[in-house]
């Protein structure tokens, strides 16, 4: 009995001292050639078993096509644009630091934006790194660390501010509500607090939030039909990520209630770095902007519509069809 | 207990292994004790004081009367010189204003090439980068070429990887080979063989025959591949750069650790096109305490190839730099340093970190040295991750190994790998490599008929169905190319 305790005891303190340990190490300031964070942890499929809600969740985002997903091969001409990998295929944020942006890496590039990005901790001096958690887990089996950065805004920028997001974010009034990145894109599950938080990640690709960002409205007004497009529900420009994405005005008379041809009137984009004679058309945060159709076909029955375009570019620029290359947001229409 | 002194062993060995173990590879601030140098000893770029309305009045009678023709020119010229810098922003106010004729604008444009300043040279191009005009931008690139400011190399460089318009690539191809460099070469043999307009793609191809001829070459091909491989260098090393010149080089080095990837993306295209007094400079900046200089400074030398190749030793000492090390063994393939071949297999085998793991295996193949095969056989071993099974499929396939692994390749390419992007690359590579064989001939025609036409970005369910066919097209070939002429 008596030697029992002891060995409980003996075990205790030697819990204690390596937790120490392991704190101190974590805190450490790290050196500039660490790189103990990825040999803690070599792949997401490590993390599956005990969080297989939260892996499947992650499995089916777009994070984690960020590698393979067949429009950011093709618009980043298969990685030849080698400014796209350090995003797609990272290291750990936490490895360069919040605020920071990441580094490229070369292995398990097909898992994209991986566990691994956001929840690696370097620990200094340490071959087994940590884990950033929303809060502290001793006996699981990655013990992880509570690590509030994790939730913030800026812990997106690293990649997200590479095409202004975050930035974009910091101006709106909904920054200064304290109503984050997470707030929409990584939601509660459930709608409740208490479940976790959902990996899934959404963003442009759900048609649902889409439709909730921006509004659609088209009323005559002196002989001409105004078209308004109103940001009211993205915590940053409509739509954001420069290059990669697009939204169009279109609009089509109706004749004897059948549709014509989809006629183009204005686009919501970014222009990317060659592209000097495109202006910059996005649309802020709380914003609205006025579009009037300035032609006689538009006097009688119209619908206009609004459609956004993951990738930007359409397949014949003359004559863009929108109902087989982009998603239909809001569709209205508008009487004589 | 005994978990317990495991637990206390491994939090002490975390402790005292950084103390434990000397560093590597010394680091140290590399690019910014280079510039602060460099800037004790190179005059400062003045900033142009605004000119006045005299000035102004004296700029217009100047450019007014160069415009009116060859004789006026050096009276024009004696003018300008006599406002000082306050002509400077006049004279770019009038090249870059779109409602001045254009004979004029030329005129302002020759007369600030002529200041032979820094801050002029400096004005021309920040109207070249920002012109929508591709008149205006090639007559300047022509301007900037038979300049003395070598420093504007770095600034047309950057400008060539944005360029589209073919008359503006030939342009700065040119000025570029007037200063012995040459990068442009590559996009004007693109206007001289594929452009639409055939009196461009003459152009093009007098000129390229005119720098072939110059630099002592039969034909442009033949400079480009003496360009690439650094043979050019080798036979007629550029001069040793200037300070101003080495002065805006370190700055364009150390700005790697800038915010925007896309400037980051920038500096790479530059720095990686520049002539070879870089490397040095490139190579002694993977010691930079920064691990943004020190990365991006290997990816540099990755892109610059064979011209690289005097970077080999610190790159193979940037091996033992575990930040560093997947790109300096990346970049050692690229520059074909076969002596570092011993160190990448060393680097495949277990243990090492991965991402120099993949990074080596994908070298091996790049180096291509039949020693090799034994490394990267057991690194496509069926326990590997799957990453490194696929680099280690596409680097045996290089190397003419096609058995086992091109049918995993194959699988790759439908999905069922790791990255069907790097799977279909290595297997087009494959087919191009086994022209020899008919069969294959056929087989690759069919592949590239089914490549995406130039200037369309295919979707997600097109290039599912063409690396299906592809895959079928590999598979009805296997028995007639199996194994074909190693590379």
């Amino acid at each position: 009995m008596r030697v029992v305790n002891a060995a409980r005891a003996t075990t205790a303190v030697l819990a204690v001292v390596a937790s120490a340990a392991l704190l101190v190490s974590i805190f450490r300031p790290m050196p500039a050639t660490s790189r103990e964070s990825s040999l803690a942890f070599s792949s997401s499929a490590q993390c599956r078993s005990c969080h297989p809600r939260e892996y499947a969740e992650w499995e089916s985002s777009w994070h984690a096509q960020a590698w393979n997903d067949a429009d950011v091969r093709a618009l980043s001409n298969d990685f030849a644009n080698t400014d796209c990998i350090d995003c797609h295929a990272p290291l750990p944020v936490f490895e360069t630091g919040i605020g920071k942006r990441v580094l490229p890496r070369s292995s398990r590039r097909a898992e994209g934006v991986d566990c691994i990005a956001c929840h690696a901790l370097p620990v200094a001096g340490s071959s087994l790194g940590g884990v950033a958690g929303t809060r502290p887990h001793p006996t699981a089996a990655c013990r992880p660390v509570a690590t509030p950065e994790l939730s913030k805004s800026e812990f997106c920028g690293g990649c997200h501010d590479q095409h202004k997001t975050v930035e974009q974010w910091r101006t709106t009034t909904w920054a200064a509500q304290g109503i984050g990145c997470i707030d929409c894109h990584m939601p509660p599950r459930g709608g409740e607090a208490g479940g976790g938080r959902d990996h899934t990640m959404h963003g442009a690709h759900d048609l649902d939030l889409v439709k909730r960002a921006v509004a659609l409205r088209a009323r005559r007004e002196g002989g001409h039909v105004v078209v308004e497009v109103e940001n009211v529900g993205a915590g940053h420009h409509f739509p954001t990520d420069e290059r990669s994405r697009a939204a169009d005005v279109f609009w089509r008379p109706t004749r004897d209630g059948a549709p014509t041809d989809w006629r183009w009137l204005y686009r919501f984009r970014s222009p990317y770095r060659h592209e000097v004679d495109i202006p910059d058309t996005l649309l802020p945060s709380h914003e609205t902007r006025s579009i009037p159709i300035e032609d006689a076909d538009a006097s009688g029955a119209i619908e206009v519509a609004l459609f956004l375009k993951l990738t930007p570019y359409w397949r014949d620029p003359k004559d863009p069809r929108p109902e087989q290359e982009a998603r239909l947001v809001h569709r209205v229409s508008v009487e004589p | 207990m005994r978990s317990g002194a495991a637990v206390l062993a491994l939090a002490l060995a975390s402790c005292s292994r950084s103390e434990t173990a000397p560093p590597p590879f010394a680091l140290r601030p590399v690019a910014a004790p280079a510039i602060a140098e460099l800037e004790s000893r190179v005059e400062p770029v003045p900033v142009p004081p605004a000119p006045s309305e005299t000035t102004r009045a004296r700029v217009r009678d100047a450019v007014a009367l160069a415009a009116g023709g060859g004789r006026f020119r050096s009276a024009a010229a004696s003018d300008v010189a006599a406002c000082g810098a306050e002509a400077i922003p006049a004279l770019a106010a009038t090249v870059g204003d779109d409602t001045t004729p254009r004979p004029h604008r030329l005129a302002a444009a020759e007369l600030l090439a002529a200041q032979e300043s820094p801050a002029a040279a400096s004005a021309l191009l920040d109207v070249l980068e920002a012109s929508r005009e591709a008149w205006l931008r090639a007559e300047i690139a022509a301007l900037l070429g038979r300049s003395s400011h070598p420093e504007s190399v770095l600034r047309l460089i950057r400008r060539l990887s944005y360029e589209q318009d073919g008359d503006v690539v030939l342009a700065l191809a040119g000025a570029l080979a007037h200063m012995s460099n040459f990068a442009g070469l590559k996009g004007a043999l693109v206007v001289r063989d594929t452009w639409t307009d055939e009196a461009l793609r003459d152009r093009a191809s007098q000129a390229l025959n005119g720098w072939a001829t110059d630099a002592g070459y039969d034909d442009p091909e033949s400079l480009r591949d003496a360009w690439l491989s650094g043979a050019f260098e080798s036979a007629k090393p550029a001069p040793d750069p200037p300070d101003r010149l080495r002065l805006e080089a370190w700055r364009w080095i150390g700005g790697l650790r800038e915010w925007d990837l896309r400037g980051v993306d920038e500096r790479r295209f530059v720095l990686s096109r520049l002539n070879e007094w870089i490397v040095p400079m490139l190579a002694s900046a993977l010691h930079d305490s920064d691990p943004y200089v020190r990365v991006h400074a290997a990816q540099c030398l990755e892109r610059a190839g064979a011209r690289a190749r005097a970077a080999a030793g610190e790159l193979r000492a940037s091996l033992g730099e575990p930040r560093l090390a997947p790109e300096a063994a990346a970049a050692l393939a690229a520059i074909g340093a076969k002596d570092a071949a011993p160190d990448l297999e060393a680097a495949v085998e277990r243990g090492a970190d991965g991402d120099l793991r993949i990074a080596s295996t994908r070298g091996l193949g790049l180096i291509g040295r039949d020693a090799s095969i034994a490394v990267l056989d057991r690194a496509f071993s069926e326990s590997e991750p799957l990453d490194l099974r696929q680099a280690a499929a596409e680097s045996l396939l290089a190397l003419g190994r096609a058995d086992r692994n091109l049918g995993f390749l194959v699988d790759c390419l439908e999905g069922r790998g790791s990255d069907p992007g790097t799977a279909e690359a290595a297997l087009e590579r494959w087919l191009e490599r086994a022209l020899s064989v008919q069969a294959s001939k056929a087989a690759l025609e069919r592949w590239r008929s089914l490549a995406a036409p130039t200037g369309t970005i295919p979707t997600a369910d097109e290039v599912s169905r063409r690396r299906s066919a592809r895959a079928a097209i590999v598979r009805e070939s296997l028995s007639v190319v199996a194994g074909p002429a190693k590379r």
